[in-house]
């Protein structure tokens, strides 16, 4: 008896565009990555478009045919977004640091 | 005498196709009406269209009122837009939701009904980065330190780039 196969192209084609709009939700709304700066707040936006765009294009397109390399496209697009994450996630680490390490300076000049 | 028959024509004329134009204009009225009771299957559902362009509707208001959960509206620094302010971009979000649901989306794609799973995440996408967008532009439109460092950024990119190309050509 042959299994069905459960995860093909035309999966992965159909699933992207939702994946890549859930990170885009991750990212506004988790308190662990810090979206308080422009060009980061636009550049998730832009994303969020690109996302629906492309679902547009699987939905609402008579002409677009998904090929592997379309396919491949959309993986390296939500792996570019996983790195965009990566960096807001160390930067707003980084920042957060920052920020206790100059509280505790405040707090040990106002004892001094 | 003539003329006051003819003008009395002209007024019962006037007065038939303007009655004529209301009793047609109430008829299509009662068309646009069956229309949107018409049935569409959603979730093995079959709900009346008025139900969709509703859920759109109140979909546009949602994303619009989840970008107040961001930071850019929940920091407690002085960037933080005022009251009256945030209602402007509340507004300017939903509209663009609705702007985005039921005029690019048919607009851009090539179907004639696109499905409604579509519009409904459209509406909620471009209701919330209306929102953000909006703010943004707002901001660069006030802050006249930004304008300028943008604009410096735009000068240092465009001027590396010229060099590139010059240099390139005088390498040759």
């Amino acid at each position: 008896m042959e299994h069905p196969i459960i995860i093909n192209f035309q999966v992965i084609n159909n699933i992207t565009p939702y994946l890549g709009l859930f990170m885009c939700a991750v990212v506004m709304f988790s308190g662990r990555y810090c979206t308080n700066r422009k060009s980061t707040s636009t550049l998730i936006v832009l994303y969020g478009f690109i996302w629906l765009g492309l679902l547009w294009a699987d939905v609402g397109s008579t002409v677009f045919v998904p090929s592997r390399h379309t396919i491949l496209a959309r993986v390296l697009l939500v792996l570019s977004m996983a790195v965009l994450m990566l960096d807001i996630a160390g930067s707003t680490k980084r920042i957060s640091k920052l920020k206790s390490k100059i509280r505790e300076f405040r707090e040990n000049d106002s004892k001094n | 005498m003539q003329h006051n028959i003819d003008t009395a024509k002209l007024t019962i004329g006037l007065i038939t196709s303007s009655v004529a134009s209301i009793f047609s204009a109430s008829a299509s009225a009662v068309a646009i009406t069956d229309q949107l009771n018409q049935t569409h299957t959603f979730l093995y559902l079959n709900l009346p269209i008025w139900v969709f362009f509703f859920t759109v509707l109140l979909l546009s208001m949602l994303g619009s009122a989840a970008s107040l959960l961001t930071d850019i509206y929940t920091s407690d620094m002085d960037q933080r837009p005022s009251v009256l302010q945030q209602i402007f971009h509340l507004a300017g979000g939903f509209f663009s939701g609705i702007i985005g649901a039921f005029v690019l989306l048919p607009a851009l794609t090539d179907a004639a009904s696109p499905p409604i799973e579509v519009m409904l995440m459209t509406a909620l996408v471009m209701s919330f980065s209306g929102v953000v967008l909006i703010n943004n532009l707002g901001d660069l439109k006030r802050d006249k330190e930004l304008q300028d460092s943008v604009r410096k950024l735009l000068i240092s990119r465009v001027s590396w780039l010229a060099n590139i190309f010059t240099k390139g050509n005088g390498d040759r």
